[in-house]
């Protein structure tokens, strides 16, 4: 009781309800002045309006991406439908005071901020005799490349690169098989060197013996009766030397065998470059069609914005257009 | 290179409507191909030189330069100089009057064009388009304009296409179907406006000032006529913006609008004076 009364009596609690009061009073001022502002910035008091497109696939369409008129952002997509013709109805919500720029005439795109960068609708202003589109009206939509066209259009490319890759590694294929067959050949060439050294070191010996049989001969000339003696020692030699001719003429078939097969790789090789010639051919005809895909897509890809733009103009005399405007 | 830069200097000096600079540039590029001996270089100065002596009503200079560049195109064998000096001669005969002779040589570039598979051909059919357009002969003009349409279209070449939704837009204005031509006018306009082309841009707007006027809106077709004034005399084109003008003066003369009649009469009496 003490403590109330001396409370009422504090003067610092003198009309605390009124106080009180206005406190609350101004915080809720604030937090309502709060709400106003933020959603202001968001532009939820914007008076704003639907318009439609109709696309052939949804792809990139993702409802709140931006929607822009000459690079100002004018309202966003609100929402997407599937339309019992396979169509992609998308609404968009535009700011109302944009409604004047866009008229019969304006075209809507899906754009990517850079080439790789964030994906907008870009609406085009339309002509000043053109009638304002009204609420839930249609605007023609036209897609444009980005990055992921660009890679379409390369994935060809880099298949058919990816292709001529394979048909060089293919182990069955043609040009591994003529590498096969050429390196079996050098073996062959490196064995038939070898048995041609021992031919040429066996006759090479035979020849000595023959050497001495012919100084033995002369020995006979001039020494006439002693021969008789020796007449048994020659002729062993003879023999000796007419087996190691045979051994030399014995080698020969073996030689030419080798020989043979020699040729035998060298004419499988040139079957083996003259059929594969086909597939080198057809080959370079893909290598061929593949540079020249790769010319035109560059040639795409330089002409379509924006890649047009960072290049420096070509250096070549130009024509002026020639005038179809009567006279 | 640096006879290349003269002549792009040129061209654009071309469609901003300054031919005196034009002319001299095309004559630095000239100069300095023929010291080096580039005769394909000194063909395309010729067809330059030649195209935009037509611009200024020089029609016999035209013609003889565009014989010169016939010559060398025969003799360096180039079918692309031929087909665009025939084009040039076609579109010489037509501002002569020669409409029989216009329509001969087109057609010769037109096959060359057709044979060597040059993206130009739709602007040679539409020039076609416009020597039977102004002798009348509309069915034919029409398929001409339809022809270079589908092939425009198909190689891409935006310019052209929108000359041929033009030339379409003004048969289509003769035969007075006026719905079509106005789609047809809308379609040139929209492409001119997206190259950013000023001189085709004033001209679809002075045709569509013209449909207007045709369909008695006034005011409509007033406002197209003072945007093609505007375009017109910044370009520098003050044969078009007197065209543009006397619309203007016509149109406020018939509102009642004295004093806007006045004071685009004096304009106009300046221009005069300036050609």
């Amino acid at each position: 009781m003490n403590m109330i009364k001396t409370g009422q009596k504090d003067p610092r609690f003198k009309n605390i309800e009124r106080k009180v009061g206005i406190f609350v009073f101004f915080a809720l001022a604030m937090l309502l002045a709060l709400f106003f502002f933020m959603g202001k910035e968001r532009g939820i008091f914007v008076k704003k309006y639907d318009l439609f497109l109709a696309a052939d696939s949804g792809s990139g369409f993702i409802e709140g991406i931006p929607v822009k008129l000459l690079g100002f952002k004018i309202g966003k997509v609100k929402t997407m439908a599937l339309t019992s013709e396979a169509k992609v109805r998308v609404a968009l919500e535009i700011d109302r005071k944009y409604q004047k720029w866009i008229r019969k005439g304006s075209v809507a795109m899906m754009l990517k901020e850079g080439f790789i960068g964030d994906t907008v609708i870009e609406v085009t202003a339309g002509p000043s005799s053109g009638k304002v589109i009204e609420d839930k009206g249609e605007l023609p939509f036209e897609r444009t490349g980005g990055i992921e066209d660009f890679a379409r259009e390369i994935k060809p490319v880099l298949q058919e690169i990816k292709g001529t890759i394979s048909f060089v590694n293919n182990p069955e294929g043609d040009i591994r098989r003529s590498i096969a067959n050429i390196e079996k050949l050098t073996e062959g060439l490196l064995a038939t060197k070898d048995d041609l050294q021992e031919v040429l070191r066996e006759a090479k010996g035979a020849l000595k013996e023959a050497t001495t049989v012919i100084a033995g001969l002369n020995n006979i000339g001039k020494k006439s009766m002693p021969v008789i003696d020796k007449t048994a020692l020659v002729m062993d030699k003879t023999i000796a030397i007419t087996s190691d001719a045979e051994k030399a003429l014995k080698k020969l078939p073996e030689i030419i065998d080798k020989v043979d097969k020699v040729m035998n790789d060298v004419n499988r090789l040139s079957d083996a470059i003259s059929n594969k010639s086909h597939g080198i051919k057809n080959m370079l005809e893909d290598t061929e069609d593949v540079l020249k895909d790769s010319k035109e897509i560059l040639k795409g890809a330089k002409e379509s914005w924006p890649i047009k733009s960072m290049l420096p103009p070509k250096k070549e005399l130009k024509l002026i257009p020639l005038d179809s405007s009567g006279r | 290179m640096k006879a290349v830069g003269y002549n792009q200097t040129g061209i654009e000096a071309v469609e901003a409507g300054d031919y005196n600079r034009a002319l001299i540039e095309f004559k630095r590029s000239l100069s300095l191909n023929s010291g080096l001996d580039n005769r394909n270089g000194v063909a395309i100065n010729y067809l330059n030189l030649g195209r935009l002596y037509l611009l200024m009503d020089s029609l016999d200079d035209a013609k003889r330069l565009f014989g010169e560049s016939i010559k060398i195109g025969l003799d360096i064998n180039d079918q692309f100089i031929l087909s665009e000096a025939y084009a040039s001669i076609g579109r010489y005969y037509y501002l002569s009057g020669n409409s029989k002779e216009a329509i001969d040589i087109l057609e010769k570039a037109a096959a060359i064009d057709r044979k060597e598979g040059y993206a130009t051909i739709g602007s040679k059919l539409n020039i076609m388009g416009i020597v039977y357009r102004d002798d009348d002969r509309l069915n034919e003009a029409e398929r001409a304009f339809n022809d270079a349409l589908n092939i425009s279209k198909s190689y891409k070449m935006d310019e052209d296409t929108a000359d041929s939704f033009r030339g379409l837009g003004d048969i289509f204005f003769k035969k007075r179907d006026y719905k079509k031509a106005r789609e047809s006018y809308e379609s040139a306009i929209s492409i001119d406006r997206r190259l950013g082309i000023r001189s085709k841009i004033s001209l679809d707007l002075f045709s569509l000032g013209t449909l207007s006027l045709r369909e008695n809106d006034a005011n409509g077709a007033l406002d197209l006529f003072l945007r093609a004034y505007a375009v017109d005399s910044g370009r520098g084109d003050n044969k078009r913006t007197l065209k543009d003008l006397d619309r203007i003066i016509e149109i406020y003369k018939e509102s009642g609008d004295k004093n806007n009649a006045d004071a685009y009469s004096l304009e106009k009496e300046r221009r005069l004076r300036k050609e």
